[in-house]
């Protein structure tokens, strides 16, 4: 701590803050231009000049340091001449183009310039006009007359995305924002944010608007599980781009491709607008009371004739939290049946067992703050880059700012594969066996290289039986990793003071996944992630994963994971009941399983049903197969809550007017319930999350209105508890016969209910994201005589897809990936109907397959 | 009494004999004064178009708030007005669109006339701003 005094006023600080930092968090305002918050000061622009009693040239306020006794003054007549020529400076070169621009009025270069009241070019320069420009991704343009050379968006390209798209090029004069390499790029937008003026701008929305004509509303992400929070920016009922504030959620303003230029999905054409009734295979408008008295009555029969057993619910893990406990509390109360799942669950349970069996919970309470603060990072499962960005860019944060490794387990040389201390290219389904051999490297350094504590806890003698045979040599031999980088590995966990670990689909999803899940489990807690450490974090694709199981959409478990009074049918085994005649009724809100779930299965169950009703924005595959269509709000035209991956509960808020007749969800099911002749109040979502408040502990002190985004409960105190190691051996499946490859499907639970399927609706993102694709091995695919962009015909026991094969430099032979961003294969039907046999997921990861030229 | 009704009778030959102020309108119209501000119309750029960059400044200063702007951006990068109504009926002449312009795209003209028998016909849209422009010469 420090004491000093900026313009009379004494402050005490911490003495590791800049005088910029420490003035305004005292409310004293001093001018910046090439200061962002986010990023390390350059001070280049001189525009936060201040005198400091004693120095004899005013110093940038944005580079000094606070020190004991110093007297800052920030607003003198020198300072004003100062900063005032600065900018005269920098207009010199600008061109003055507001009027076109579409940074006016939310410029800062215009705010300063007012500021001062600077109202004409004083120095006149000539330069040519460069006028707008390709950028490094089609979804942002540049215009470099308009630069005013504070190079945030380049500090931010290389700080915070590190991926070092552009750079400057060019000396003094002549230099400017240039583009190092566009395959790099990643179309975050990170640049286009931290530009204060119009020199980079959006390019998604044709239409724009001044400041002063939009309204900007601030609601959570739906993409992926980590809710980052954006303002949606409104003119005329219309989202025209997504902004975002640093100060809020855990995303702290970055924005990955999908968040950032992927909101037009919302405005796609053929959305469905009024319920529908197929009646002799032609669709027919009707009213909503009529949609709905026929589906109770379709019900009500259903129910009298074979039990409320026969009817199932499948709920999309995209619905808001007051959405997902009503569409459950309806199954389970109004219906009378357990049978109600989410995609979500399939991406969530085997983590969620693996911890419960370990650490006796459901959930852990890290964030992904700790992540940030954390010494030794391990990433294990998908491409973070791709599916998580920001989760990513916070293991980069950890990395470069705070010096700590990374240990990665990926079978692709993905973007953190490069950064990466001990990247470990895995077959999927060897993950296993390598944290075991970590653990037996662990436990042979002794107990300094554990966690605090740890020696108490049970089962640790089971755990050292276990991973007895598990020595480097024996790893090597089972799944081909170098002992050496193992050891090292070791090494860094036995170090580390703070490790953290994440893991994300598809890890998890394959045969025997809970307990791969487990071995790693068991490795964070030996060597210290949970126990003020880093955490354990598992991040997924789809925004309310976690609330959507929090709030009961799982045949097993009720809200708040209470176990409910036996078990109803998981998302695939209703498909197998309804093919058997077992379950005649579903009712599908914003899922489409034609897409998700193992095709094969799906096409026969559905062909089967008496009843399919499905609720979603647009047509979907699945929805083609139903007789009952109902249309669905979209994730900005209601009210509501998420649950993000780390247990924050974060707000929806209506942005959007929707299309007449369209109704929220609660009045849906509440009328549906009057019909069936049963009563289920659901006035708002206000009153909903009032609801669940009371029902769900763990939602207990939370409010729906908070300005902030709020964690649920849980504290962090006695994780260990009831924690007991839970040892596991090898659960290594042979290589089946025939399929010589282990193909990995990710992608898939992306976009679905985003309208990004084939029909491509979120056209930004289908400008940057590519057609599906295979991945494999370059070696592998020249000893093959495969090219790239070459069709191949991929086969797995259960289906067959033509793709493109995309050759992939450093990756594992004998392991596939398919990507999917769009859904243009039916991946689906490669996925095999078997579930695990405790979380009754299936496999999406680890699918034997084997591959033809085409 | 009988002298202020001579007065007032003199008043009347004269003006008599001298020439009349009424305006035979609409066979005669009268010059207006050169800052009249009468019913708007678009300046055009080279390519014919309306010059308008749809900066939204008149939409802003507008006091009544009858101007009605979709700004877009076309491929090109350049901004665009896809949809520019004024509101004639709430308009009150006051000319401060003129004058925010900054690239003179909208502008008073000198027309007074205005009449039609439905309120529709009284917004004036890009194509009808862009006709009303004088005519050369
Ligand atoms: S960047 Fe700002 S100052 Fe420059 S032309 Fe655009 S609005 Fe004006
Ligand atoms: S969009 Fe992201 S990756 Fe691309 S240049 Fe900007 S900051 Fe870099
Ligand atoms: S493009 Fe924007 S952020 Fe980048 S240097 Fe120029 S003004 Fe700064
Ligand atoms: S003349 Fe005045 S009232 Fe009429 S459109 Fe222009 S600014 Fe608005
Ligand atoms: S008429 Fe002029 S002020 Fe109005 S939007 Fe067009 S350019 Fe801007
Ligand atoms: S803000 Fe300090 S020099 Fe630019």
């Amino acid at each position: 701590m420090v004491r000093l005094t900026i313009d009379g006023k004494q402050i005490t600080a911490e003495s590791d803050k800049t005088i910029l930092e420490v003035a305004r968090e005292n409310g004293i305002y001093i001018p910046t231009l090439c200061y962002h918050p986010r990023l390390i000061p350059i001070g280049s622009c001189r525009l936060c000049v201040v005198e400091i009693e004693g120095a004899e040239r005013p110093m940038t306020a944005c580079t000094t340091y606070v020190q004991d006794g110093i007297v800052v003054r920030t607003q003198t007549e020198r300072l004003e001449r100062i900063r005032r020529d600065a900018l005269k400076l920098i207009l010199l070169n600008h061109p003055l183009d507001c009027p076109q621009c579409d940074a006016a009025g939310a410029c800062e270069l215009q705010n300063l310039v007012f500021e001062f009241g600077i109202d004409q070019q004083e120095y006149q320069a000539t330069r040519s006009s460069k006028g707008m420009r390709e950028f490094a991704t089609p979804l942002i343009r540049q215009w470099a007359d308009r630069c005013v050379m504070c190079l945030r968006c380049i500090r931010a390209d290389h700080e915070i995305a590190r991926a070092w798209a552009i750079e400057l090029v060019g000396k003094g004069y002549e230099a400017e924002v240039g583009i190092r390499d566009p395959a790099a790029c990643i179309s975050c937008g990170e640049c286009l944010r931290v530009c204060p003026v119009g020199a980079l701008t959006e390019r998604v929305s044709r239409i724009k608007a001044r400041p002063w004509q939009q309204q900007k509303v601030l609601t959570t992400c739906n993409y992926c599980s980590l809710g980052c929070q954006l303002e949606l920016n409104i003119f005329e009922n219309r989202v025209i781009g997504v902004t975002s504030q640093d100060d809020k959620g855990a995303n702290r303003g970055s924005l990955c491709v999908r968040g950032r230029f992927g909101y037009d999905f919302l405005h796609g054409t053929e959305r469905i607008t009024r319920p529908m009734i197929k009646g002799a295979g032609n669709w027919k408008e009707v009213p909503w009371e009529e949609a709905l008295s026929y589906v109770a009555a379709m019900i009500n029969k259903v129910i009298l004739s074979s039990g409320p057993g026969t009817v199932g619910g499948l709920i999309s893990p995209r619905c808001t939290n007051e959405e997902v406990y009503l569409f459950q509390k309806f199954m389970r109360e109004v219906v009378g049946t357990n049978n109600v799942d989410t995609t979500g669950r399939l991406c969530l349970e085997p983590y969620r067992l693996a911890i419960k069996e370990v650490l006796g919970r459901d959930y852990l309470p890290s964030t992904l703050d700790d992540v940030a603060d954390a010494d030794c990072i391990v990433v294990v499962g998908g491409d973070l880059d791709r599916d998580n960005l920001i989760a990513a860019n916070r293991v980069r944060e950890a990395l470069w700012r705070k010096g700590a490794h990374l240990i990665l387990v990926h079978p692709r040389r993905v973007r953190l594969a490069e950064e990466a201390d001990c990247w470990f290219c895995l077959r999927p389904g060897d993950e296993l066996v390598w944290a075991n051999g970590l653990i037996h490297l662990l436990l042979e350094k002794g107990p300094e290289a554990w966690a605090v504590g740890v020696e108490a806890v049970e089962g640790l003698d089971a755990l050292k039986e276990a991973a007895k045979k598990f020595t480097p040599e024996h790893v090597e031999e089972l799944i081909g990793v170098s002992q050496e980088l193992l050891t090292e590995a070791a090494q860094h966990l036995a170090k580390a003071k703070r490790p953290a670990f994440i893991c994300s689909p598809p890890f998890g999803q394959q045969p025997y996944g809970v307990d791969q899940v487990k071995g790693l489990v068991n490795l964070a807690l030996l060597a210290g992630a949970l126990t003020g450490g880093g955490g354990f974090h598992f991040v997924g694709p789809q925004a309310n994963m976690v609330g959507a199981v929090e709030m009961g959409a799982t045949p097993l478990l009720l809200s708040g994971y209470r176990p409910g009074n036996g078990r109803g049918l998981s998302a695939v085994e209703m498909f197998q009941a309804a093919s058997k005649g077992e379950l005649k009724a579903l009712f599908i809100l914003g899922e489409n399983p034609l897409i998700t779930l193992p095709r094969s299965l799906v096409e026969e169950g559905l062909k089967a049903l008496e009843l399919l009703v499905v609720q979603d924005m647009f047509f979907s595959e699945t929805a083609e197969q139903a007789h009952v269509v109902l249309p669905a709000l979209s994730f900005a035209e209601l009210d509501g809550t998420y649950t993000n991956c780390e247990g924050r509960v974060q707000r929806l808020r209506k942005a959007l007017e929707p299309p007449d007749g369209l109704r929220w969800e609660g009045e849906v099911l509440s009328d549906l319930a009057a019909f069936m002749g049963k009563e289920m109040k659901a006035e708002s979502p206000a009153g909903t999350f009032e609801e669940i408040r009371g029902v769900n502990p763990l939602y207990g002190g939370l409010e729906f209105e908070a300005s902030d985004t709020q964690l649920r409960g849980g504290g962090r105190d006695n994780l260990l508890e009831k924690a007991v190691f839970s040892p596991v051996g090898p659960t290594q499946e042979g290589q089946e016969e025939g399929y010589p490859f282990l193909l990995s499907v990710e992608g898939i639970f992306y976009n679905h209910l985003t309208g990004s399927g084939p029909q491509r609706r979120a056209q930004g993102l289908a400008k940057v994201f590519s057609y599906p694709y295979l991945e494999m091995s370059a070696e592998q695919a020249e000893e093959m005589g495969i090219g790239d962009g070459d069709k191949v015909k991929v086969t797995t026991p259960w289906g067959e897809v033509q793709v493109e094969i995309r050759r992939s430099e450093g990756m594992r032979k004998g392991v596939l990936s398919l990507y999917l961003p769009f859904y243009e294969v039916d991946a689906s039907q490669l996925v095999g109907p078997q579930l695990d046999a405790v979380s009754l997921v299936p496999a999406y990861g680890r699918i034997p397959a084997r591959l033809e030229k085409v | 009494m009988i002298v202020p009704l001579l007065r007032g009778l003199r008043l009347t030959l004269k003006r008599f004999f001298s020439r009349p102020v009424t305006i035979q309108y609409p066979e005669q119209k009268r010059e207006v004064a050169p800052r009249w501000r009468g019913v708007h119309f678009f300046e055009r750029n080279e390519k014919g178009d309306t010059r308008c960059v749809a900066c939204g400044l008149c939409v802003a200063v507008c006091p009544s708030n009858c101007i009605h702007l979709v700004a877009v951006e076309l491929e090109s990068g350049e901004r665009y007005p896809e949809t520019y109504e004024i509101n004639v009926t709430r308009c009150i002449f006051c000319g401060f669109c003129a004058e925010a312009c900054p690239v003179n795209a909208i502008k008073l003209g000198k027309n007074y006339e205005f009449v039609d028998y439905r309120r529709e016909d009284f917004v004036l849209d890009k194509e009808r701003l862009l006709a009303n422009a004088p005519k050369e010469g």
